[in-house]
């Protein structure tokens, strides 16, 4: 990682000093358009001078989650499965650079600051009992959770341009988990023939009978609820890597600033957090209590954002 | 109501422009290096431009010459003497140049503007125009108007409207006013650059990156009473989505001239014609000629200069070519002018012409002929009521020309003597012819110089110039003239 991130700022600073034009009558600093070489046309717009320019971002995340729940038995209407995916809304900011390599191609080289949340919401079945412990019934229950992270990123992203105003980037993203991840979760009763049956389950290490459990937690690891306290617990893994595609507009503001609007599909290649094991609790007596792996967590994000760049 | 007047003649005379098509045409003198910046002199024979073409370790852009669109030559290691030169203009006589040099040894900033004169064939006496002008930044492609009297140019100095903006600066004797900014409805947040000024010094062409057609594109103004109208962007094909620079008109002529990096060139960028101009500037007169010794017929190199007889105000200052005595002025129709031509040794010539509101595409020749201070006899262009003897107002600069000889020359004596038509009693004539010459004297004796060095003499209707009695004959021979003694 550390090789690949070296060689990507290499490339970038070594392209510096070609940029280096000189001034003349025509060109103030070397940097107006109509160079000295016939030009690809998209290299003729002030838009797209042969400058380098930095600039600031900010959108926000439509974030898909997903991961994979396998169980060593079927657990049919299993409120578990609320956790197979999620989605949600988060913003983000950036700032960024932009080096031109060629009349067309450049490299963005950017500091993220990526908020990441999302949430689901399923109905299963739950076994619920009277006071006593005795089996009631399988009740219905809608099962909620939602998980928020923070996290500080880095891409170092290839620009083409199709035009002087539309370009496309594409590029390795880093993320780097900052903090802990705080997750919410909601099992609540929503239809059940015995208004006195409840939901008797150790649940949060905190044994009782609710129709209607809650908690927040913050903590590094562990994309499932444990609701076993013996269960095997997957952490956050502190990074993960992504591959990011998008395409941008360039309206320019003056002839030094530009604002862009952007359109971006970050795509995970690694996964949020390890495999982690638990066990199926919700529905001991109508379905058994087979064995959970959760794998595969991954967070996908199609992102829109407004960007204001400026010229050097 | 004569800018009514003046509209409604352009737009006429525009009007059938507006249904032809503009045909837009590469120059055969193009390279596949840039060349740009195309300014012409001595009503369009000889064009001057950048180029790339021959660059070398020491200059990469460099001014080159054209006559009657021949092979480009380039210009003397002295003019070109920075790392990269041009951008250039020059009044219309083709004796005064302005250029830009970036890296040159006497820059102020990082490129500056530099005058040149060209003396006996040679560009010499370039010199900076200094801090009024030129700041630490970049400033470059200098536009003359057309009486050498303003200068626009583009800068990217600091507290503009953004990017890089047009400045003007004004003749101020030998030197040249600080500079300012042409205002917000010239100037954007974006670039503006490459200003150029018609032969009329109102309409104003420049090149901005402000969306348009594409890049940079070509727009065009009018500066009327003090300000700029707003600025109109050139269609296709003049302007297209590569960029276009330095559109310069030709007076009195459909055809305009602009520099393009646009495919289909020889290369980079290159120097293209747009026939017809879309926004013609407003017609003017010109006056060229050739200066001569009235004796040998030997040709001079003179100063000359042109003054509106309406306003007294000095409207071109030029100089007539040190080997073919050859000189261009270009003139604003509707308006009485006096043109007077001097020169070290020689008794200065002055004469009054009128350019006619209607005139348009005529290139007037009026040479000029300076007799030798040793054998000096001129007319002088001074101005009475009719039967009267008190100075017009019209007469200051003549009179204040003539006070200026005769400081010059302190040895010398002259005589003042007046002349009539052959129209009246003789004694009437002679008295009225004599009171004038004296109204001269009085002034250049109230100005400082001695009376026992003018003489005055009334002659009446004795020694006519020419013969005849009509109307044309008799204005030649109402004069003052001064004779060297």
């Amino acid at each position: 990682m550390k090789k690949l991130l070296s060689l990507i700022l290499l490339t970038a600073c070594c392209a510096l000093p070609l940029k280096a034009q000189e001034e003349d009558v025509l060109r103030p600093r070397g940097g107006t358009p109509g160079s000295t070489a016939a030009q690809p046309e998209s290299m003729r717009s002030a838009k797209n001078k042969m400058v380098i320019s930095y600039g600031v971002e900010a959108g926000l995340n439509y974030n898909m989650f997903s991961q994979d729940v396998e169980r060593s038995a079927p657990a049919a209407n299993s409120p578990e499965d609320v956790l197979k995916e999620g989605s949600g809304i988060s913003p983000f900011s950036s700032v960024f650079i932009d080096i031109p390599l060629t009349s067309t191609i450049g490299v963005q080289i950017k500091g993220i600051f990526d908020s990441k949340s999302w949430s689901n919401t399923q109905t299963g079945g739950l076994d619920v009992f009277d006071p006593n412990g005795q089996f009631i019934e399988n009740a219905k229950v809608e099962a909620t959770y939602k998980t928020s992270a923070l996290f500080y990123g880095l891409a170092a992203l290839l620009r083409y341009n199709f035009t002087p105003d539309l370009f496309a980037t594409v590029g390795p993203t880093f993320h780097f988990l900052n903090g802990n991840v705080e997750r919410e979760d909601n099992v609540k009763i929503i239809e059940q023939q015995d208004p006195t049956s409840a939901i008797i389950i150790n649940y949060a290490l905190i044994p009782g009978q609710y129709s209607e459990i809650s908690r927040t937690t913050t903590e590094p690891s562990m994309i499932a609820p444990p609701v076993e306290p013996t269960a095997q617990t997957g952490k956050y893994l502190s990074s993960r890597i992504g591959v990011e595609a998008g395409l941008g507009y360039i309206f320019p503001l003056s002839s030094t600033m530009q604002l862009i609007p952007q359109v971006r599909y970050n795509f995970a290649v690694t996964a949020l957090a390890e495999e982690s094991q638990s066990k199926e609790v919700w529905q001991p007596l109508t379905t058994g209590s087979p064995d959970i792996t959760f794998k595969n967590s991954k967070v996908n994000s199609l992102q829109f954002s407004l960007a204001l760049m400026f010229n050097l | 109501m004569k800018y009514t007047f003046k509209t409604f003649l352009l737009l006429f005379l525009a009007f059938p422009l507006f249904a032809q098509k503009v045909e837009v045409s590469p120059l055969s003198i193009n390279s596949g290096d840039d060349d740009f910046g195309a300014t012409f002199s001595n009503n369009g024979r000889v064009m001057y431009f950048t180029s790339e073409r021959e660059a070398d370790n020491d200059a990469r852009q460099k001014i080159f010459m054209s006559s009657g669109m021949g092979r480009p030559e380039e210009l003397s290691s002295m003019l070109n003497g920075g790392r990269n030169n041009g951008a250039v203009t020059l009044t219309p006589d083709g004796q005064f140049m302005i250029f830009a040099a970036f890296n040159r040894a006497e820059n102020i900033g990082r490129t500056d503007l530099y005058s040149a004169e060209k003396v006996n064939g040679e560009w010499k006496n370039i010199k900076n125009l200094g801090p009024n002008v030129n700041s630490s930044e970049w400033d470059s492609q200098p536009t003359l108007s057309s009486d050498g009297t303003t200068l626009y140019f583009a800068s990217d100095r600091t507290g503009g409207q953004g990017g890089t903006d047009i400045y003007v600066s004004r003749r101020e004797g030998t030197g040249w006013s600080r500079a300012t900014n042409v205002g917000a409805t010239i100037n954007s947040t974006f670039d503006e650059m490459t200003p150029t000024i018609g032969p009329d010094n109102s309409t104003f062409y420049f090149s901005s990156n402000r969306p348009a057609v594409g890049g940079f594109d070509i727009y065009s103004s009018r500066f009327l009473k003090g300000s700029f109208s707003r600025p109109v962007a050139f269609d296709e094909p003049i302007n297209s989505d590569a960029d276009e620079y330095f559109y310069t008109a030709l007076p009195n002529s459909t055809t305009a001239y602009f520099s393009s990096n646009r495919s289909g060139g020889s290369g980079a960028l290159d120097l293209y014609t747009a026939v017809p101009n879309p926004v013609l500037p407003a017609p003017v007169r010109i006056i060229s000629g050739i200066v001569r010794d009235a004796q040998t017929s030997r040709t001079l190199g003179s100063t000359i200069y042109v003054t509106d007889l309406r306003t007294g105000k000095r409207v071109a200052e030029l100089h007539s070519d040190d080997i073919t005595g050859e000189y261009f002025v270009t003139l604003t129709s509707g308006r009485k002018y006096s043109i007077t031509s001097s020169k070290s040794g020689y008794l200065f010539y002055s004469e009054q012409f009128e350019v006619p509101e209607e005139s348009r595409g005529n290139e007037v020749k009026y040479d000029i002929n300076l007799s030798p201070i040793s054998q000096g006899r001129t007319r002088l262009l001074v101005f009475f009521d009719f039967d009267k003897s008190d100075l017009k107002e019209e007469s200051q600069s003549e009179l204040e020309r003539i006070a200026d000889f005769l400081k010059t020359n302190s040895a010398i004596k002259v005589e003042i003597g007046g002349h009539t038509d052959d129209q009246g009693a003789a004694d009437y004539n002679d008295k009225l012819s004599s009171d004038r010459a004296n109204s001269v004297k009085k002034y250049l004796v109230d100005n400082g110089i001695p009376t026992n060095r003018i003489t005055t003499k009334g002659y009446g209707k004795r020694q006519p110039l020419v013969q005849g009695t009509d109307e044309a004959a008799r204005a030649q021979n109402r004069r003052v003239e001064m004779v060297i003694k």
